[in-house]
């Protein structure tokens, strides 16, 4: 049963060959989606090609659906699935940053691996900008740290805080994301200056 | 075409959304373990832990453990691994310290011998506990360990002699006021306070990529 790890399967170091195959394959794929280009990312601040927003959802409901299915049929148990805690105040401050970050460069973290990766100068710089942003993160950890923790709230679900069903609010995001789509095609129609390809 | 294959996917989402929406999946997620493979791991000691390996994480101040000792309040009282908790087990379902300190601690259960913690570990395996194990001879043993460490005899091998070090030297520590006690201690039995020491999250924090 998984999560294979936490019961067991393999161990650390297995585990880190199996992060290696994934992390290459998620790049792969994140090339052949087009996201190695700056310009194409970009366009979607400018709602003109919204394959961004359209890969992301379609990646969040595809796992939400299979995770939520798994559990149904005894293949996984969902408790021991590592949850990343919530930190609301230093999360919303860095998504603004990394929001900002995105639009002016064009690029997000794991982009702008593929990006370098492809042999592109701007992926380069904007790999090395984020690099020294991290080392001057560190440097200026003591004065940050306030902000870092702030907002702690745990493994926080939208279920918990909603305290509805988890098949319900499965359902609710699938809705969501059949707007979001419509709605990134409309978008698109709407300012696309030639038609998304 | 074009917009027909569009709306049979959306369709397909929606009715697997539809489904997803009736279907308990809070309740599939709460896995009771079978009680035949639990008893079975409990025969085999899959879940015991020996005195020497807990004496030592106490020691180096391990984090990450609580020893939750399940016999009544007199017998805690009267001699209790330092550190540790008392839970007696007829308490321990309804306990709010061991439920929270479950979530990020593994709970070591100990009793007089083998068969108050095994039974304690039943009940906390069944109600979904994950990180539970048994302390190897309760404090029987622990007493026998620790409160007069025997050196070994015979053709002993570097190990036994080295646990035999280990036990004296831990000795002080580990049988904690009793080897000490005196008049005005013993009328005041010392309430070891639970020192939770929650495991550093932190360190297992995963990138996630965009």
């Amino acid at each position: 049963m998984a999560p294979f790890f936490k019961f067991g399967y393999f161990g650390v170091e297995t585990g880190y060959v199996i992060a290696l195959l994934v992390g290459i394959s998620f790049g792969f794929w994140l090339e052949r989606a087009g996201f190695g280009e700056s310009r194409k990312l970009a366009l979607q601040f400018y709602f003109e090609d919204m394959t961004v927003l359209k890969v992301m959802f379609t990646a969040i409901v595809t796992a939400m659906i299979g995770l939520m299915y798994f559990t149904l049929f005894g293949w996984i148990d969902i408790s021991q699935v590592y949850v990343n805690p919530t930190y609301l105040g230093a999360q919303v401050v860095g998504g603004l940053i990394f929001g900002i970050g995105f639009a002016v460069g064009g690029y997000c973290p794991g982009t702008s691996v593929v990006g370098a990766v492809l042999g592109r100068i701007d992926a380069l710089v904007f790999l090395g900008g984020a690099l020294f942003g991290m080392f001057v993160f560190g440097e200026l950890f003591p004065l940050l740290e306030g902000l870092y923790n702030s907002g702690y709230m745990g493994a926080a679900k939208i279920t918990d805080w909603l305290k509805a069903p988890t098949g319900l609010i499965g359902f609710l995001v699938i809705i969501a994301a059949i707007a979001m789509f419509l709605g990134a095609e409309w978008a698109e129609n709407k300012f696309g200056k030639e038609p998304a390809k | 075409m074009r917009w027909s294959s569009k709306l049979i996917g959306f369709g397909f989402l929606f009715v697997l959304g539809l489904i997803l929406a009736f279907a308990p999946v809070d309740r599939a997620g709460h896995i009771t373990p079978d009680t035949a493979d639990l008893v079975n791991e409990l025969q085999h000691r899959n879940y015991y832990i020996s005195a020497d390996d807990l004496a030592h994480s106490i020691i180096d101040k391990e984090s990450g453990f609580v020893v939750v000792d399940v016999r009544g309040k007199e017998d805690f009282e009267k001699y209790h691994i330092p550190g540790s908790v008392n839970i007696p087990v007829t308490e321990l379902l309804n306990n709010e310290y061991l439920r929270e300190a479950a979530q990020n601690n593994t709970i070591i259960l100990t009793s007089n011998g083998n068969t108050l913690a095994s039974q304690a570990w039943l009940l906390l395996k069944q109600r979904g506990f994950k990180d539970v194990y048994i302390l190897g001879g309760g404090m029987n043993y622990w007493v026998e360990a620790f409160g007069n460490p025997r050196k070994p005899t015979g053709a002993y091998t570097d190990d036994e002699l080295f646990r035999y070090e280990f036990r004296k030297a831990a000795a002080p520590v580990m049988m904690g006021a009793n080897i000490g006690a005196t008049g005005t201690e013993a009328q005041k039995p010392k309430i070891s306070k639970p020192v939770i020491r929650v495991r550093n999250n932190k360190k297992k924090q995963f990138d996630e990529g965009c």
